[in-house]
């Protein structure tokens, strides 16, 4: 099916930067059409949440549910659509773009803000794949409910490990942070609420080898960098926050990426591709904040509204 | 016959919630179980589906049960009946 009157901008993920675009976008009184796989995003899944201006100690469920909630004041122009975005193409150097959902509808754009955000990166360890789910989670937030009084293991010690442990703190018996290097990268003050738990082990300087168990997960080992001696910890959970890879797949084959993947975006949203603005996490923006995030998306809307007003105005 | 929906849940779970809004979208009613504050029913969510993620959907006629891990739109609605 192919919904064939095109919107004046089509709006690639359902998180902060995107919700701000049509928001931005609305109020210029563009026809939008918004589409992602989750309401707010990966904000959903974010936990306790306390630098949202404004916010005080709000989290991500009550952020995301204002954000979407926000949306429902501009329903005349912005359509909303609960589904995940395949693949983009566009006709022609200048021409639109077509939207391709999973399940086969299609959306045509004058222009598009591309804010797909980015998933969890792997450790790419034997036994991740085999028991994803069965012990092993990318989301805390989510999982770590299911792991009362038990032990497990955290990989990563940047923010949203130590965000992590902070929430098994709570929950779980005795808690592993496994880092790679010799210093974690997660901020102090979030590292000052576990440092002197005795529950708590950092171990620094551990590259997992392999994640271990039968039906459920009961092990994983490590290797000491510093010695090249292989351990293992007795764990019923591993939790890998070891960063984040820009979902750019749908558009990666006519978008300039980064280095590291991400798309080249300047602050404006602008990319390499006329009418193709992109904006938050999934770009190479520096910061992956919700605030950052909410503010590319604006700034990727007033652009997409200028390029509509000047392609307008030259036809 | 109609058919009866159980959400096995925990309070803080993103996908958990999409279903939930989802299914209230579409008038479907379902019962929830918070997986996070009831131990027994955690085993038992573990149990029916070998996993330990949530969501957790069963959609039962009363004779079989089927199984959905995750929020899985598209298996849901053929479940539940969503046109």
């Amino acid at each position: 099916m192919v919904d064939t009157a095109p919107y004046d901008v089509g709006i690639v993920g359902y998180g902060p930067a995107g919700i701000t675009a049509a928001i931005y976008a609305a109020r210029k009184q563009l026809r939008v059409v918004l589409i992602g796989a989750v309401p707010g995003g990966e904000v959903v899944n974010s936990g306790d949440i306390e630098n949202w201006p404004g916010g005080g100690e709000t989290d991500g469920l009550k952020l995301s549910d204002g954000f979407v909630r926000h949306l429902d004041l501009h329903a005349d122009v912005v359509t909303r659509v609960t589904k995940t975005v395949t693949k983009i193409t566009r006709a022609g150097q200048t021409g639109d773009f077509t939207l391709y959902c999973d399940d086969e509808v299609v959306y045509l754009a004058r222009t598009v803000i591309y804010a797909a955000g980015r998933h969890p990166r792997e450790l790419g360890v034997p036994g991740e794949v085999e028991f994803k789910n069965k012990g092993v989670s990318y989301c805390a937030t989510c999982d770590a409910p299911l792991f009362p009084e038990k032990d497990v293991a955290v990989i990563g010690g940047g923010n949203t490990g130590a965000e992590a442990v902070i929430m098994f703190q709570k929950i779980a018996r005795r808690i592993y942070l496994l880092h790679i290097d010799g210093k974690l990268r997660a901020d102090p003050i979030l590292v000052k609420n576990f440092a002197d738990d005795p529950n708590v082990s950092i171990i620094f300087n551990a590259k997992t080898t392999a994640i271990k168990g039968d039906k459920m997960v009961n092990a994983l080992t490590y290797e000491d960098a510093l010695n090249r001696k292989e351990k293992t910890l007795s764990v019923q959970g591993v939790f890998i926050t070891i960063g984040a890879i820009p979902n750019t797949e749908p558009v990666k084959s006519f978008v300039e990426l980064d280095a590291f993947g991400a798309i080249a975006a300047d602050r404006y949203g602008a990319t390499n591709v006329p009418g193709f603005f992109a904006a938050g996490d999934v770009t190479d923006i520096r910061d992956a904040q919700i605030v950052v995030a909410a503010g590319h998306g604006c700034s990727a809307a007033l652009s997409a509204g200028d390029y509509l007003s000047r392609r307008s105005a030259a036809s | 016959m109609s058919k009866s929906i159980t959400i096995y849940t925990t309070q803080t779970c993103g996908f958990c919630k999409a279903a939930k809004a989802y299914l209230q979208e579409h008038d479907v009613p379902y019962a929830e179980i918070d997986v996070g504050s009831d131990q027994e029913k955690a085993r038992e969510m573990i149990e029916k589906s070998g996993q330990m993620g949530v969501p957790v959907i069963v959609v039962g006629d009363g004779v079989e049960e089927e199984i959905i891990v995750g929020f899985d739109q598209e298996r849901l609605a053929a479940a539940a009946g969503i046109a």
